[in-house]
């Protein structure tokens, strides 16, 4: 979404076959003390992949991350890569590599020589140090700096600085830990074109832990989102917005109208629901049985207004209890009585948002757009 | 801040420097002096004979070189206990490693003259001959606290991420050591040794009780004083001052710049 303006050369990977995993995180355990930071994590990352690690603060999500890194053992279960353990390598036996939350310049050496720091440790001989310090640096355009030290550069150019400094030794795996946190929004929409371009060209799977549902929408192929420890749902940015698993993905994941119902009927992929009074259809991939609690999400850009919805679809009266201007479109608060609705309606230039406080109107949506979830126990 | 503010603090200002320093002013003045009455005020000025003294005076520059042998010697054995302490209380939470650390720290508090006692009779007891040797070792043990808690607090203060990523890059332990840890501690770490090496150069209390016939600097003026003050006392005293205020003001420097 963010990316339609750019200049940066892509190199389109063909949608074809998915490309295999090289990197497998199987049972993936961590305890500290008694209680569990992450239980049980499996997945897999496939070579040239974008994947996004979403989650509230203490979800798991950084302790993955240094994990696979090498700086925190697992407590049980095993990190493969090519189908070779690589719990008990230490961090710098791994091909992979961390931009780190604080960025961790070196204070003491200057942006050349911190992003040369990987290579002249691995002995990497002068002349090509040179070279792949000086093409990284022209990527990530802070060729200008080159001789500076960190604390004279601004977040964003550290943040740069950080990002070469990993890329430079060639990792199978990129680790972002909380990357763009630090920055301001402009910034951050920025790097995230800098960041993704630079995992489209340089073709290194990413590993990019955030809690910004935003950042990982704009970046990822793939989401996974956890919550207490374990994953809730991997899928792609689209499907993890129009089919999450559960209410709390579905709450995670943008705003959403979310509410309990119980299944009165099932035909086929359509249920009729009740809820609070109100009776609604769904759509739905699952069986429900007849008095069955569900979750129902409902997209506030899926409602529509005054417009002509048929007797298939759900249409009820509410009066609008608040509006606001949000330049793309406008965000109405909706009273049926047991519950208020978030809408969304595009502005049109030169044109009000077409209703008033207080006015009372129908609105509706088609039961195709009405997701329903199975209720957890 | 107003004019009667500005005069007020410079008043103050001004009368605790006073306070602090006039006595060493006076000693000076009289080092300069050209007579060989070293209390009669006003002191007749200028003369750098006294000074000139010093340096003919075979024991003063004997003592003068064992005040440098044992500052280096002992700083340097300091340098590298105090800074292997400070990494295993920093690295490793062990068991007791508060009590460790306090027992470590607590020659720095203890009275000079109980340690002076503690060291001669621990010296005695197991036979140990004083000469320079003794003195260093309880120069060690009194400067190996302000090695640890300089280096201490930097290390507390250094982000642990720096080498987590030098560990990430490639880099094994001992290489994140020399070119990332080290490094960052270097200024501290210099700061230390210097006001390290003041601290053994100014001793006086320690080191009268564990030394045999060897005497450093100190010492020497400490002997001479039982016959009175004289104009080569003064000068020596200036010199004393002077050469701390130096080490201290550059350890200062190390210490803030990080």
């Amino acid at each position: 979404m963010y990316l339609s303006n750019t200049t940066a050369v892509r190199h389109d990977i063909p949608q074809t076959a998915a490309p295999p995993a090289f990197l497998s995180l199987v049972n993936l355990t961590r305890y500290y003390d008694a209680t569990a930071a992450v239980r049980g994590l499996s997945l897999d990352v496939r070579e040239g992949e974008y994947i996004t690690l979403l989650g509230p603060s203490g979800c798991g999500k950084t302790t993955t991350l240094r994990m696979i890194a090498g700086f925190i053992p697992p407590s049980a279960g095993q990190i493969l890569l090519d189908n070779r353990d690589i719990v008990h390598l230490p961090p710098e036996k791994r091909p992979v590599n961390t931009v780190f939350q604080d960025y961790a310049l070196f204070p003491h050496l200057t942006v050349e020589q911190n992003v040369e720091y990987g290579l002249r440790v691995r002995g990497v001989p002068r002349s090509e140090r040179r070279a792949r310090v000086a093409d990284m640096l022209e990527r990530v355009q802070i060729a200008e700096f080159a001789r500076r030290y960190p604390r004279y550069l601004s977040g964003g150019q550290q943040q740069r600085v950080a990002l070469a400094r990993a890329l430079v030794c060639r990792p199978r795996l990129l680790l972002l830990d909380e990357p763009l946190g630090a920055l301001d929004a402009r910034l951050r929409e920025q790097m995230q074109i800098v960041l993704k371009d630079l995992q489209r060209e340089l073709n290194i799977a990413f590993v990019h832990v955030t809690h910004d549902q935003a950042e990982a929408m704009a970046l990822a192929d793939r989401i996974v989102v956890m919550r207490a420890g374990v994953i809730e749902q991997v899928d792609s940015p689209e499907g993890l917005y129009h089919r999450p698993v559960n209410d709390f993905v579905a709450d995670f994941l943008g705003t959403t109208n979310l509410l309990k119902g119980r299944c009165v009927s099932q035909e086929g992929d359509i249920v009729l629901l009740e809820t609070d009074g109100l009776r609604m259809r769904g759509r739905t991939h699952l069986q429900f049985a007849a008095g069955e609690t569900l979750h129902v999400s409902l997209r506030p850009s899926c409602i529509h207004l005054n417009s002509s919805l048929s007797a298939q679809d759900n249409v009820f009266d509410g009066r609008v209890e608040g509006i606001v201007y949000r330049g793309e479109n406008w965000l109405l608060r909706i009273n049926t009585g047991a519950y208020h609705w978030i809408a969304l309606t595009p502005a049109r230039t030169g044109s009000d948002a077409g209703v008033q406080i207080g006015q009372n109107i129908s609105f509706g949506w088609r039961a195709e757009d009405c997701w329903l979830m199975k209720a957890e126990a | 801040m107003s004019q009667l503010r500005r005069l007020v603090f410079w008043f103050y200002a001004l009368l605790i420097y006073g306070f602090l320093f006039l006595p060493m002013v006076v000693i000076a003045l009289f080092a300069f002096g050209r007579g060989d009455n070293p209390t009669r005020w006003p002191p007749d000025l200028l003369s750098l004979q006294w000074f000139e003294a010093i340096l003919r005076d075979e024991a003063m520059l004997k003592a003068l070189r064992n005040s440098f042998i044992v500052g280096l010697v002992a700083v340097s054995i300091a340098a590298l206990l105090g800074t292997a302490a400070a990494f295993a209380i920093h690295r490793y939470r062990f068991r007791g490693s508060a009590i460790f650390y306090g027992l470590t720290m607590l020659p720095a508090f203890v009275p000079g003259l109980v340690l002076g006692i503690a060291l001669l009779i621990f010296f005695s007891s197991l036979d140990v001959e004083l000469s320079m040797l003794t003195v260093i070792i309880a120069h060690v043990t009194f400067l190996t606290p302000v090695i640890l808690s300089a280096v201490l607090s930097r290390l507390e203060r250094l982000s642990p991420s720096y080498e987590q990523a030098s560990r990430d890059l490639g880099a094994n332990a001992w290489q994140t050591f020399g070119l990332v840890t080290l490094p960052n501690l270097r200024t501290t770490l210099i700061g230390a040794l210097l006001f390290a090496f003041t601290l053994s150069f100014d001793n006086i209390v320690l080191t009268f009780f564990v030394t045999s016939f060897e005497k450093t600097l100190p010492l020497e003026f400490w002997g001479r004083l039982r016959f009175g003050l004289t104009p080569v006392t003064n000068a020596l005293a200036t010199i004393m001052v002077v050469f701390s205020i130096v080490l201290i003001l550059a350890a200062n420097r190390f210490m803030n710049a990080e």
